[in-house]
């Protein structure tokens, strides 16, 4: 906490030069300008020398900030010189050129392209870099005789663009998926624009077109639907064929058998001479039905969901060899390894303590804040990231950590399953049933005459084919989707929405996720008469540091009530001492507040420094005990969700906030839990047949968060890393939990609406179907009509709920 | 009508060969990105600043209107 | 270039070089820039010259290479071709070379393809005057200048496509597409329609006739205008708007949509330019249809543009490039929300043969067309020529006479064309036309054409300004010829593995040149298929004969003058028409029309039904001096053509061509041609001469007067004495 507690005016009056942060006090200054921290002046000066000064024109401060950027650490890369790793950013390497590409979160501009495709100026050993903006990746081409993945992105790092270099999964672009169904569509529109102009003069001018046209416009339809049949359908047909095989049940086999019949029957027709088809029928719903995939597969491309424990881990260590050090990727770690950590780095591996002493940081780990004292011999575990320069010895290889246990769990193998799917694929059999039930009866209404019984049945298929059904569910669940991206509450995939809307149990995880950011509020205080409290709230009121305003705002010290030490002389010679604290005269006592050096100086007492922020008024001394505050419109949220499902709050934290919580939580909390305990309680809920919703954030909650229908995870900035979850949303926009819920309520709405509509479709079609009077012209009408209706339909409904429920 | 046959083998050629075109250039990701694109276009590799390469040409006449 | 593995593809650049240094080609960029402004100038001018000869005919001295139906094709063609033509190239070399981060592929190709260019052009501008023209509206070029057009063609897109395959940017920007798209289809449509076949060096006769003739040529004008007029210069907006107001273009997705779409519609919908002709009705619903599809993707693209601009609006009021683009992409989207609109039947009925169209066209040529070549103009010199522009203020100037110039311009049209039309169909109580006498109609239009010609006059003007401003601007700086500039080769593209067949799509434009002149061979094997393929299956009627030979001479010299550019030959099935004109005009009387002549713009009337309706003496009169038959008619004289006597050297191969087109002349018929043609002409002049009308048989006129009581008259006569004179080619029977 005195760590922590630092005081530290700002200056917003002058701004970075390079990335236009407000610079403080002591920030370094130079003849061209001020910069917020060395890092922005290294990359400004890196870019003069290369007279890329040029960049600063295209944009007041383009630059990406420095503060945070880890210590220059020149082994930071030192992995990528080992191929295993270097694998996973390099495309091709034939010894004489070579392609990488890294991923960049922090891409964003103009600049930033026009900076890095000018990259070989930095490293001649490159020639081509291509900037993707819209996956934030880099594309390097090289001559591995000259540079290597290693050089490449040590310069990056310089230039203040860190590559971050992902253990398990290469980087990449587009997914192929996508230039497929973009490859789909384009023929389905072409199909359907060129075969309009062969079928539509059929329907205005109603009789057969001149001797010699018909004919031949009938073999042009036929050859442009089969390509579509072959590539943009495709996929229908391959999901169907393998729900058959399987015994399944999936929306897609309705569909492709309509789209089979709706084929055959037009091919039969027109061979036969019967009449002209209804391709354009075909071609038609398949180009919607892609349509309606598109809309679903809007993605976040810059967003990472899947995370592993490795993730977290670095990639490489110092390890102590005898005579010297050398640096080694962490999965060659033996146990008896020696390692050494700098302050900051992360634990990679379970390890013993050399040291004499020490302190971990198990935060994202568990949850506590406090990072924790440890002894010469102690265990380390993997992912404490060392507060302190630490010496381990490696007990058990990566793999087998207690942290890597939690990952080896079965369920962050298995698929998951969404509701969609289950909804889909019941709705699917129930349609073939009827479908094919409905064609029968129509095939034996009109028994006798084999060729009507033949074109009823066919025709019954062909409108039974629910493809408008098949499309409401992706258009709304793709549409809120994208709403609540646009909202900072990104998605893994549509199909979350619907698995939201029937939760009935939320799991909050305490620290990091109901609190964050640096508020405090006090929940202890000790040895303080009403009087020095009254004194010290007064002091409080003088400052704006978070600790100040916590007592400021603290019952235990009056603030509701009458101060408990009346009088309005103001407080005398007032002041803050950054990082220690503030001491102020009230009517002769002196005050102070701040850490426990701080105080002991002001009243000449020794204190032990042990996380309290201790109160000195007069003779009076006391302390109190802070813990992080709720994040703003928390509570108010929690409790309406309690409104409508039950809450737990499940938090590694030690129970010593209990009592803050039980206003909202009541009997409903436990605390001091492991990864593995929330993992089994939110498993023991499903069991019990709830559908659990886990909000939680670090890898505290990641087994708890893979286990839950829907795992949410809370992140302030969506760069940095998240345990493998459902979606992801900033912070502040946990207080909006409720209104999300209730949204994606309505969105499982506007499914069955838009189920309701294209079942009453289906209807009319039926009637003309089953009476035999299924034209080309009356299907080539009804089917586009009825998915445009049900794509504006689901699409507008969704945006004006949307508009009503959501915040902007 | 017989030369309608003649445009639509024409035309259908014509448009045959864009359908390709537009398969070749989805494959070979083209549009995987369409974002830099746009933005790249401003950008000149004449190693003049993009501010400068497309400022308006504002005018000698130091006044206009 | 597919090369998969470790050893390079020969030629293919496998280990990446460092960045390359080249230079931009900026030589072309300024000729072509030149040649734009010195001939639109040229276009804008004598556009001014037959507007005002429509308010004051007597304007210049009455001689042939001045008169209105000559001038009229040149100006379409000097603006279409030699100014938006040149523009086109301005656009495509300067953006071309800079979004593909290389030179031109070509030095010698990009010189051959500019002089090529203006030889083309200048050749246009001496033929036209002289009369060889094929009278297809923006195809009138003879055959030669054709071959010579298509052989430029193809050395712009050669030169273009080895630009792309030498690309340093392995993205192809969206103007580029528009590019390539402009190429293969203007490459096909100027193939497709100028099938033709040739009787001496600068006459021809169309491959189809009357109503196939018809479709094929505004299935080629429609095009012409979505692919020459519109995609080039939707690339430059998509290169132009966002570097002159330095922001992305609004969305570059929706621009790639943009273009996909409006290649998969466009090439359709040209049939809507024949609504209510001879013209099978579905093929006519078909194009209106399309013409309305159009309409999505056409103002996707505007509202790209224009909201490319948000929040840089600002800026829009500094720059006269910006204001040129905003004034020009509204015409865009003005122009094609109107061209479907006109494309419906009913609208079609009032808007069709006015002057309305008249309007429309301008509308997207001078604010589309010409806004956007200037706006690049202004854009690309000051660069060029490493310096600012002259003056923004004169480029204001410029700016506001130009959009005055368009609004004076198009709203009289509009006006006018909406009132005549009403005129024409206006009847009285008792079921007769109001308005019988059509001259009554074309005096009303008189004050609207003087406006029109103001108009133009305003626009003519800022142009000057324009050209001046360039001049200084061009004078205050020093020519770059080639900008340096730097970027890294483009290496061969590697496997991403899991790819299958298509690894052969793979090697870039490589495949997609390939496509192009793939495309361009079918375009030309269609060539020699037409004759077998075009026998026309159009229902024939007995009566309707072949011309005579004096006909066939008299109909080359209505071609010659241009008549059709003012006089349509079809009576449309509406009751006003058939009203005035007479029985509507079936598609089997032009079985043998090579080429039709059935025009697109009424400024005088119909004269498909003109056969028989007049003496001959009162032609002879007219077409000497049409005011004294019709007092204030606006129709120039033709007093050449009773000085001039009629060549009848090509006769005999005329005959045979047309044979061999379809023309059932009767084998060995070319050799008593010219006999029947003199009896013929002699049964005229004699006529005449008794009439009280000095006039030898040997004289054009007396060609003319024959064709022109041919005209329709081919229903109306009994089979049995159909061939007139007794010797002529019905001879052996009518057609097939």
């Amino acid at each position: 906490m005195p760590g922590t507690a630092t005081l530290d005016p700002v200056r917003t009056d002058v701004c970075c030069l390079h990335c236009g942060e407000p610079c403080d006090a002591g920030a370094p200054v130079t003849v061209q300008g001020t910069f917020c921290c060395d890092g922005c002046r290294a990359v400004f000066d890196i870019l003069e020398a290369h007279q890329l000064g040029a960049f600063y024109l295209c944009d007041v401060a383009p630059g990406v900030s420095q503060r945070s950027r880890r210590s220059p650490d020149a082994l930071r890369f030192a992995a990528l010189d080992d191929p295993a790793v270097a694998a996973h950013l390099i495309d091709f390497d034939d010894g004489r050129s070579a392609r990488a590409t890294f991923a960049i979160p922090s891409l964003h501009c103009a600049s930033c392209v026009w900076l890095l495709e000018q990259f070989w100026r930095f490293d001649p050993g490159t020639s081509r870099a291509e900037v993707d903006l819209q996956h934030r990746t880099l594309r390097v081409n090289y001559r591995p005789t000259e540079t290597s993945p290693r050089r490449i992105a040590e310069r990056l790092a310089a230039l203040g663009y860190e590559p971050e270099i992902s253990p398990e999964h290469r980087v990449d672009r587009a997914p192929a998926g996508r230039r497929r169904l973009y490859v789909q569509i384009g023929v389905a529109g072409f199909a359907l624009g060129n075969i309009m102009l062969f079928s539509i003069p059929r329907y205005l001018s109603g009789a057969p077109l001149e001797h010699g046209f018909q004919p031949l416009f009938h073999l042009v339809t036929i050859a442009l639907s089969i390509p579509v049949l072959l590539v943009s359908a495709a996929d229908y047909f391959r999901v169907a064929w393998l729900a058959v095989r399987h015994r399944t049940m999936a929306l897609e086999v309705p569909v492709a058998l309509g789209l089979a019949v709706l084929f055959l029957r037009s091919l039969a027709d027109i061979a036969s001479g019967r009449g002209d088809g209804f391709m354009d029928s075909f071609v038609g719903l398949v180009f919607f039905l892609l349509l309606g995939r598109l809309f679903q597969q809007k993605v976040f491309d810059s967003l990472a969901f899947d995370r592993t424990f490795r993730s977290f881990l670095p990639l490489s260590v110092r390890v102590e060899r005898p005579g010297h050090a050398e640096v080694v990727p962490i999965e060659q770690l033996e146990p008896g390894d020696r390692i050494s950590l700098r302050r900051g780095e992360i634990v990679p591996a379970d390890a013993r303590l050399l040291d004499e002493s020490g302190r971990v940081d198990y935060a994202f780990l568990t949850g506590e804040q406090a990072p924790v004292a440890t002894r010469r011999g102690d265990t380390v575990r993997a992912g404490g990231r060392a507060a302190t320069a630490l010496r381990l010895a490696v007990l058990r290889p990566v793999s087998h950590s207690l942290l890597a246990s939690l990952w080896n769990n079965p369920l962050f193998h298995r698929p998951r399953t969404h509701r969609l799917t289950t909804l889909a694929s019941s709705f699917g059999g129930w349609f073939t049933l009827a479908a094919t039930g409905l064609a029968a009866a129509g095939a034996i209404a009109w028994w006798p005459d084999a060729a009507a019984s033949a074109t009823v049945a066919t025709a019954v298929l062909i409108v039974a084919c629910p493809c408008a059904l098949t499309l409401s569910a992706p258009v709304t669940l793709g549409t809120a989707m994208g709403l609540l991206g646009r909202r900072g509450i990104f998605l893994r995939q549509a199909a979350v929405v619907l698995d939201l809307s029937e939760i009935d149990l939320v799991v909050f995880d305490k620290t990091g996720t109901l609190t964050g950011g640096r508020a405090r509020r006090v929940i202890e205080v000790g040895g303080l008469t009403r009087q020095a409290r009254g004194l010290a709230l007064r002091l409080a009121r003088e400052s704006a540091h978070p600790v100040s305003r916590a007592i400021a705002d603290s019952p235990m010290f009056g603030a509701d009530g009458a101060p408990l030490a009346p009088g309005d002389e103001a407080c005398a010679e007032v002041e803050e001492i950054p990082g220690r604290g503030v001491r102020g005269t009230i009517e002769g006592t002196r005050v102070a507040v701040g850490s426990a050096a701080f105080v002991s100086d002001v009243t000449g007492r020794t204190l032990t420094a042990d996380g309290r922020t201790w109160v000195a008024a007069g003779e009076e001394l006391g302390w109190v005990r802070l813990a992080a505050a709720p994040r703003a419109g928390v509570e108010a949220a929690t409790a309406t969700v309690a409104k409508t499902s039950a809450i737990w709050l499940l938090s590694g934290d030690h129970a010593g906030e209990r009592t803050l919580w039980d206003r909202l939580f009541g009997s409903a909390m436990r605390f001091d839990q492991s990864p593995d305990d929330k993992l089994a309680f939110v498993t023991r809920q499903q069991a019990a047949g709830r559908r659990v919703l886990m909000v939680g954030d670090g890898l505290n909650d990641a087994g708890a968060l893979a286990a839950a229908d829907v795992g949410l995870a809370v992140s302030d900035d969506t760069a940095c890393v998240v345990p493998a979850c459902d979606g992801l949303m900033a912070g502040s926009r946990l207080q909006h939990l409720p209104a999300i819920l209730q949204f994606a309520r309505r969105a499982r709405l506007i499914v069955l609406a838009g189920f309701a509509v294209s079942i009453v479709y289906n209807a009319v079609g039926l009637t003309y179907a089953l009476s035999g009077h299924l034209t080309p012209l009356a299907s080539a009408v009804l089917m586009p009509v009825s998915s445009i209706t049900i794509i504006a339909l689901s699409s507008g409904l969704v945006r004006f709920s949307a508009r009503r429920m959501l915040p902007a | 009508m017989s030369v309608m046959v003649l445009l639509l083998l024409a035309g259908g050629a014509v448009a045959t060969g864009f359908l390709l075109a537009f398969v070749w250039a989805v494959r070979t990701g083209q549009f995987d990105d369409t974002c830099t694109p746009a933005v790249r276009i401003l950008l000149e590799d004449t190693g003049r600043p993009p501010q400068a390469s497309s400022a308006e040409g504002t005018s000698h006449d130091h006044r206009s209107r | 270039m597919t090369t998969a593995h470790a050893e390079p593809a020969p030629g293919a650049l496998s280990v990446p070089g460092p960045a390359e240094t080249f230079h931009y080609d900026n030589a072309s960029v300024r000729l072509f820039a030149i040649a734009t402004a010195a001939w639109g100038i040229v276009a804008f001018l004598v556009g001014l010259i037959v507007a005002f000869k429509l308010v004051f005919p007597e304007l210049l001295p009455n001689i042939p290479y001045l008169s209105y139906g000559r001038l009229r094709p040149l100006h379409t063609n000097a603006a279409i071709f030699a100014f938006a033509g040149n523009a086109i190239f301005v656009g495509v070399y300067y953006s071309l070379q800079r979004l593909c981060k290389a030179r031109m592929f070509s030095d010698r190709l990009s010189a051959i393809h500019f002089w090529g260019w203006q030889l083309i052009i200048v050749l246009a501008a001496l033929t036209l005057p002289l009369g060889f023209t094929t009278s297809k509206e923006y195809a009138e070029l003879e055959w030669p200048i054709d071959i010579l057009v298509t052989g430029v063609w193809v050395v712009f897109g050669w030169n273009m496509i080895g630009t792309v395959l030498r690309r340093r940017e392995r993205h192809m920007y969206v103007s580029i597409w528009f590019y390539l798209a402009t190429f293969v289809t203007i490459a096909l449509l100027h193939v497709v329609n100028s099938l033709e076949l040739p009787v001496g060096m600068l006459k021809s006769y169309s491959m189809y006739a009357g109503v196939q003739d018809a479709l094929v040529q505004w299935w080629y004008a429609h095009n012409a205008v979505a692919f020459f007029l519109t995609t080039p210069f939707l690339g430059a907006m998509y290169y132009f708007i966002p570097k002159a107001a330095n922001r992305p273009v609004f969305s570059y997705r929706l621009s790639v949509v943009h273009f996909w779409s409006l290649i998969f519609l466009y090439i359709w919908a040209g049939p809507h330019h024949l609504l209510y002709t001879a013209l099978p009705d579905w093929a006519q619903s078909l194009g209106t249809v399309f013409s309305i599809m159009l309409i999505a993707p056409s103002w996707g693209g505007m509202v790209n543009g224009l909201l490319t601009l948000r929040g840089a609006w600002d800026r829009v009021r500094e720059s006269a490039v910006l204001k040129f683009m905003v004034v020009g992409v509204t015409a865009y989207g003005m122009a094609t929300f109107e061209g479907p609109m006109l494309s419906l039947k009913n609208v079609n009925a009032l808007t069709h043969y006015t002057d309305y169209i008249i309007g429309h066209v301008h509308l997207g040529a001078l604010a589309w067309n010409g806004g956007l070549s200037f706006a690049m103009l202004y854009y690309i010199i000051p660069r060029i020529y490493g310096t600012r522009l002259y003056s923004e203020r004169l480029a204001n100037v410029h700016f506001w006479l130009a959009t005055l110039g368009v609004l004076f311009y198009a709203i009289p049209m509009y006006v006018g064309g909406i009132t005549q039309s009403l005129m024409w169909q206006e009847f009285t109580p008792q079921g007769g036309l109001r308005y019988p006498n059509f001259l009554e109609t074309v005096v009303r239009l008189r004050p609207m054409y003087a406006l029109r010609a103001a108009g133009g006059s305003l626009f003519m003007l800022g142009a000057l300004v324009g050209v001046y401003n360039l001049y200084r601007t061009a004078r205050s700086g020093v020519f770059i010829p080639g900008e340096e500039a730097h970027a890294p080769a483009l290496e061969p593209r590697r496997p991403d593995g899991r790819e299958g067949w298509h690894r052969v799509l793979e090697s870039r434009p490589v495949q997609f040149s390939v496509l192009t002149f793939l495309s361009i061979l079918i375009g030309g094997v269609v060539e020699f298929v037409p004759t077998a393929l075009v026998r026309s299956n159009v229902p024939t009627i007995a009566s309707v004969q072949p011309y005579t030979p004096l006909e066939i001479e008299g109909r080359d010299l209505y071609i010659r003058e241009g008549c059709v550019g003012c006089h349509s030959q079809m009576v449309r099935p509406l009751r006003a028409e058939t009203a005035r004109y007479g029985d509507y005009s079936k598609a089997g009387e032009f079985v043998y029309d090579h080429p039709f002549l059935w025009g697109s713009k009424r400024t005088g009337p119909d004269l498909h039904r003109v056969g028989g309706k007049y003496p001959d003496s009162w032609h002879f009169i007219h077409m000497k001096d049409p005011t004294a038959t019709s007092p204030r008619s606006i129709m120039p004289g033709y007093p050449w053509m009773y000085d001039t006597a009629l060549d009848t050297s090509h006769v005999e191969g005329k005959i045979i061509t047309l044979r061999r087109l379809g023309v059932p002349y009767p084998a060995g018929y070319e050799r008593q041609a010219l006999t029947d043609l003199r009896a013929q002409a002699a049964t005229i002049a004699g006529g005449l001469a008794r009439g009280g009308q000095a006039a030898s048989a040997d004289r054009e006129i007396v060609a003319l007067i024959a064709y022109l009581q041919r005209l329709g008259t081919d229903l109306t006569r009994p089979p049995a004495q159909a061939a007139q004179p007794a010797t002529g080619p019905s001879a052996t029977g009518g057609g097939q």
